[in-house]
């Protein structure tokens, strides 16, 4: 049996950050220099194995005032597009 | 005792209307603006509680947050130098500062220490799950601007100089310096 997965309409990154395998803070480490290191209105996507960023993602986005503009999960690797809203 | 209630005076003009964005608590009185940000009063020298004070630290600070942490009692040992000196000004702190000689990569777990063992197991399954250890979490730390603060007293009764600690310690200081900064912070946190 095949499983169709509906293509989804990803957001575009222009920067990737791969932190697989990487447990919490360091997702959120990451991700945050990426976000720094990017202009306003840039997007950043992190990937992250550790299911704590299911929920960490938002919240960071939360503290921080960045913007989640995509989500998606293949498996076990999490996807998150977030777009820099401010310096 | 008699009581006498003030009748609740009938509403006369219209209220405008609630903005949503408010912070329900502004005008509270007995409550004073709080900016965002956090401290940690790190009290225990164990390798395990330190690593939750850091990993909260580094979370906040990768937030966006300001962040200090306040080293004091077993604390210290965090950020004493692994080669500081073990001779104090007088027989009982020499004893102490031989029998806990402190540094980042010596402390021992809060439970299952077993002489020392646990640390090292629980450093080689940390270094699997790619979990920095203390050392490498106070490096971050620092390099994200957290503020590391000595508490002076406790370096007294422990023996310690300021140059028996790692260099970079933002300030050397007491309560005072901890709760002016507390009072102003909305997460306040004792490890």
């Amino acid at each position: 049996m095949t499983v169709q997965r509906p293509a989804p309409a990803l957001p575009r990154a222009d920067v990737l950050v791969d932190a697989s395998g990487f447990l919490c803070p360091m997702p959120i480490v990451k991700l945050a220099q990426a976000v720094a290191s990017v202009e306003v209105g840039q997007v950043v996507e992190v990937v992250a194995t550790d299911p704590g960023i299911l929920a960490d993602a938002p919240a960071w986005a939360a503290m921080s005032g960045h913007d989640i503009i995509g989500a998606w999960s293949d498996a076990d690797r999490h996807h998150f597009w977030f777009r820099k809203l401010h310096a | 005792m008699t009581a006498t209630l003030s009748p609740q005076p009938a509403p006369t003009a219209t209220l405008p209307p609630p903005d949503p964005t408010a912070d329900p608590r502004a005008d509270a009185p007995h409550t004073r603006p709080t900016q965002e940000g956090v401290t940690i009063v790190v009290f225990s020298g164990d390798f395990d509680r330190v690593q939750a004070a850091f990993n909260i630290a580094i979370g906040a600070a990768s937030s966006g947050m300001p962040v200090t942490m306040f080293f004091t009692f077993w604390g210290l040992d965090v950020i004493t130098r692994p080669d500081a000196r073990r001779l104090g000004r007088d027989p009982l702190r020499t004893a102490f500062r031989w029998l806990k000689p402190g540094g980042a990569r010596r402390l021992p777990l809060s439970r299952f220490n077993f002489l020392g063992l646990g640390p090292v197991l629980m450093r080689r399954l940390m270094g699997e799950f790619k979990m920095p250890t203390v050392d490498e979490m106070l490096e971050l730390a620092r390099s994200l601007g957290v503020k590391i603060v000595a508490c002076t007293i406790t370096m007294g009764v422990m023996g310690l100089g300021e140059s028996d600690l790692i260099e970079g310690v933002d300030s050397f200081a007491g309560v005072a310096t901890y709760l002016n900064d507390a009072r102003s912070r909305s997460v306040n946190l004792f490890i």
